[in-house]
Order: structure tokens, then C-alpha cells, then sequence
């Protein structure tokens, strides 16, 4: 234990000594160890943890996802003893391993997207006869909480169906005028599945258009972003806002 | 720079994802042990590829989590230290398996004081693992702002140009990620 590598900074006890320098050289080292896993490797261990984790609950896996309107939520703070199935509680699915490691992540995010309007593809003309349905309703409310306080208060708003799927309606006029180069972004996000979609970037009329393709599937999550102008579509990964979706009950 | 799914916990200075994992955890939320895994899961598995072959160490990967999840009611959600306890798990579970240590634990996730890996370099490796952690799971402009700074050597100056932030935006958010990686040391060194 005694220092045999002069080079770095010694097992940290002394936390006080480590300067800043010092914290990112450590983490650099780490991310050079963690890098060498291969994550799709890691992936594949998860069915095994789960099975002898979660063995004796096998009846509690999910039935498929329903494709009628929003999901109900995957709230994280619901009471996971509140009912039969409260989302996210009870899933046990492949986690899908993802990195901050940039080019892995538009990897992974543009696969999902794919893979997204593969299956959106096969069923838009299902939705296009569910969605023409002409009285306009609130199929799902929601509400979303600062995650910092770049945003003052939580946002509510409501989603209800609209001639050309749905409409995303919320008045996000208590934000801050974004940093300088960048703009916000409304999102839907599942993050169980990995998927996202873009309402775009919010302006002055609190009304979003979900298409009809996408006002299909189950988004449990809805969140707004900080996005930097630099012509990269995706998400930024900087959020002020986020919330679960909850569907509106049956009328 | 474009995963939403890594920085659930945008921008707090306290890593409040890490709190909602761990009291996911205490209330038995099958999520929250996925969560974990997908979080600490390279962490760990990087911790036991150095202690075992690459066949145990993805067997000691699978046995920390199910350990975690079979003990959970072992661990306290206010203490903000998950990945830190997992640590405390595989220590334990390569302790029994490969060191043949007499201090052996009946229960893996009794993390104690006593139990110590072998390994000189373990604790070091350890802190860079849990850094590197923290640093990934850090918003993204906290962990950009960092690493151009301290990996590429920028200045805060030509960060602020590089990535058309303000200068004072740029300080603002590296002093959150500095604090974030700094308490993550002092959570898991007060606890030994």
C-alpha cells in the first residue's frame, strides 16, 4: 500500500488533498477501466439477474403494451403496492444499456427511432381510423417538475385528441428564457424501451402536434429540454422539466 | 450528448436519481433493481473482471445484484451511498469466493468495516470506478464542461467558446459536477 506510483494521487483518503485536477484524473482512469466492458456484453447478464432476482414473480410480467392512447404512468414515486399493474414496478425487461459515450448514445437513440417507425409504420393505418374519431377529448393529463432550478415551478397540460392525432396542450411561458444558442424542446419519452420522439421546439403557442404515427404508442413520460443550436436533432440530454403522463379516465 | 435515459437526475446537485433508485429499492420496485444495474452494473463488473477471470467476474456481477436484491431491506435509502454498498457486496462475494478469507459474511449484503479486498490497489481502482460513474451519470453539460476542461485542457474560456455557453454558465455548471464527483468520495469514504 505504499506508494509504489508516485505519478498519481495515492488511495484518496485524504479527500481534502485531492484537488479538482486530482477528482477528474481518478474518474479519467475509471472511464478507461469502464470502457473496456463491452455493454451489450453486460446486457445480456441482466435476464440471469432478474430470473434469480425476481424468480418467484414471474406471473407479475407485463401484458403487452396497449396500444389504445397514452399509457397510464410510470410515475418513479408511485406506490408500487397501489394496484395490480403500476408500471415500472413490476417490468422486468433487458435493461437497455446505454452509455454517455456519444456516439454509442446517437447509436442507440437513432436504432430506436428506427425501430420505432418500423412498427409505427405497420400500424399507422390502424390509428388513422382510431384518431379520426371527430369529437377532440383529453385522452391523457400530465404534470412535470423541475429536475433543477432552472425552472421555477411545475408545469401541468393536458393531451387531447386532435384531427391529426393529438394535440399537446401546455403553457410553458413560466420558463426563463433559454441560454443564449440554445432553445427548449418538448419531448415524449419511454424511457423503459428507450424511445423518444420530438414534439419540436416550444414557442409562443402552447400547442404541440403529436403525429398520429406516434399519438399511437405508449409514452409514459413527458419532458422538456434545453437544446443547444447545433443542428443535432437529438436530444440534448439536459432537461428542466419532466413528468409522467397519466391517461385521462374513460368517459 | 443526446441520451436522456443517462441524466435522469438533470442538474441537481444532489443526485437525486440515485436517492429514487435506492428508496425504489427498500420498496421492493423490481425497476429500481434494472436501474441499479444499469447504472452500477459496468462498475461493478469492472471491479470483479480485476479480482476474477471473465467467466467469474460476469457470475460475481449476476450474484452482487441478486445479493442486492435479496438483502436490500439491508440497506438505508437516506444514506445516498447504493453504489458504495454494492462495493461493499462484491467485496464480500469475491472475499468468499476467490480469497478464501476466514472473515467470511453469512449474508453478503452485511457490509462491515472488517471485510477488506486484498487487492493493494482496490480501493484506488474503486474511487476511479465510482468517479467515473458519477462523472457519466452527470447532466451533460456539467460532464462536458469537465471534461474539456480537465481531459482536453481547455481553458474555462475556450470551453465557454467551444460550446457557445457563457462563461459564467460554464463555471456554474462545473462547480456542480466538481461537488457532485467530491461528495461522492466523502459519502463512500464516510461510510468505511
Amino acid at each position: 500500500m505504499d506508494g509504489d506510483d508516485a505519478t498519481r494521487p495515492s488511495a484518496p483518503r485524504d479527500l481534502e488533498a485531492l484537488s479538482d485536477a486530482d477528482l477528474l484524473a481518478l474518474a479519467r482512469e475509471g472511464a478507461e477501466e469502464l470502457d473496456q466492458t463491452s455493454w451489450d456484453h453486460l446486457a445480456s447478464l441482466w435476464d440471469g439477474i432478474a430470473a434469480a432476482a425476481f424468480g418467484d414473480d414471474a406471473q407479475d410480467r407485463p401484458s403487452p403494451p396497449n396500444l389504445v392512447a397514452v399509457a397510464p404512468d410510470a410515475d418513479p414515486d408511485a406506490d408500487p403496492h397501489a394496484g395490480p399493474d403500476t408500471g415500472r414496478a413490476r417490468r422486468a425487461r433487458t435493461p437497455s444499456m446505454v452509455r454517455s459515450v456519444e456516439a454509442r448514445q446517437r447509436r442507440t437513440v437513432a436504432g430506436a427511432l428506427a425501430g420505432i417507425a418500423a412498427v409505427l409504420l405497420a400500424v399507422v393505418g390502424v390509428s388513422w381510423v382510431v384518431t379520426r374519431e371527430p369529437a377532440p377529448a383529453p385522452v391523457a393529463t400530465f404534470r412535470m417538475d423541475p429536475l433543477d432550478d432552472r425552472a421555477p415551478s411545475p408545469v401541468s397540460g393536458s393531451i387531447v385528441a386532435a384531427d391529426a392525432g393529438q394535440a399537446v396542450d401546455v403553457d410553458l411561458d413560466s420558463l426563463p428564457p433559454p441560454p443564449g444558442g440554445s432553445f427548449y424542446e418538448l419531448w415524449l419519452l419511454d424511457l423503459d424501451q428507450g424511445r423518444l420522439v420530438s414534439l419540436g421546439p416550444v414557442g409562443p403557442d402552447g400547442t404541440f402536434t403529436v403525429p398520429i404515427a406516434v399519438a399511437d404508442g405508449t409514452w409514459p413520460t413527458i419532458d422538456v429540454s434545453i437544446e443547444p443550436a447545433d443542428g443535432d436533432p437529438a436530444h440534448s440530454g439536459d432537461s428542466v422539466l419532466r413528468g409522467p403522463v397519466t391517461a385521462a379516465p374513460a368517459t | 450528448m443526446s441520451n436522456p435515459f443517462v441524466n435522469a437526475e438533470q442538474g441537481a446537485d444532489d443526485d437525486t436519481e440515485g436517492r429514487r433508485i435506492a428508496s425504489g429499492l427498500a420498496n421492493d420496485d423490481h425497476q429500481a433493481l434494472e436501474d441499479a444495474y444499469r447504472r452500477w452494473g459496468g462498475m461493478i463488473h469492472a471491479l470483479t473482471t480485476r479480482w476474477a477471470d471473465a467467466d467469474a467476474a460476469d457470475d460475481l456481477t449476476q450474484q452482487v445484484f441478486v445479493a442486492a436484491w435479496q438483502g436490500r431491506a439491508n440497506h438505508d435509502p437516506a444514506r445516498g451511498d447504493l453504489g458504495a454498498w454494492l462495493v461493499g457486496i462484491a467485496r464480500n462475494l469475491t472475499n468468499r469466493s476467490f480469497r478464501g478469507v476466514h472473515e467470511i459474511p453469512t449474508d453478503p449484503t452485511e457490509v462491515t468495516r472488517e471485510v477488506r479486498c486484498e487487492d493493494d490497489r482496490a480501493d484506488e481502482v474503486v474511487d476511479e470506478l465510482l468517479l467515473a460513474t458519477v462523472l457519466a451519470n452527470l447532466p451533460d453539460h456539467q460532464r462536458r464542461t469537465l471534461e474539456l476542461s480537465y481531459w482536453d485542457g481547455l481553458t474555462q474560456a475556450e470551453v465557454s467558446d467551444r460550446l457557445d455557453m457563457p462563461l459564467g454558465t460554464v463555471k456554474s455548471h462545473q462547480r456542480r459536477g466538481l461537488r457532485r464527483l467530491r461528495r461522492a468520495l466523502e459519502v463512500h469514504h464516510g461510510r468505511r
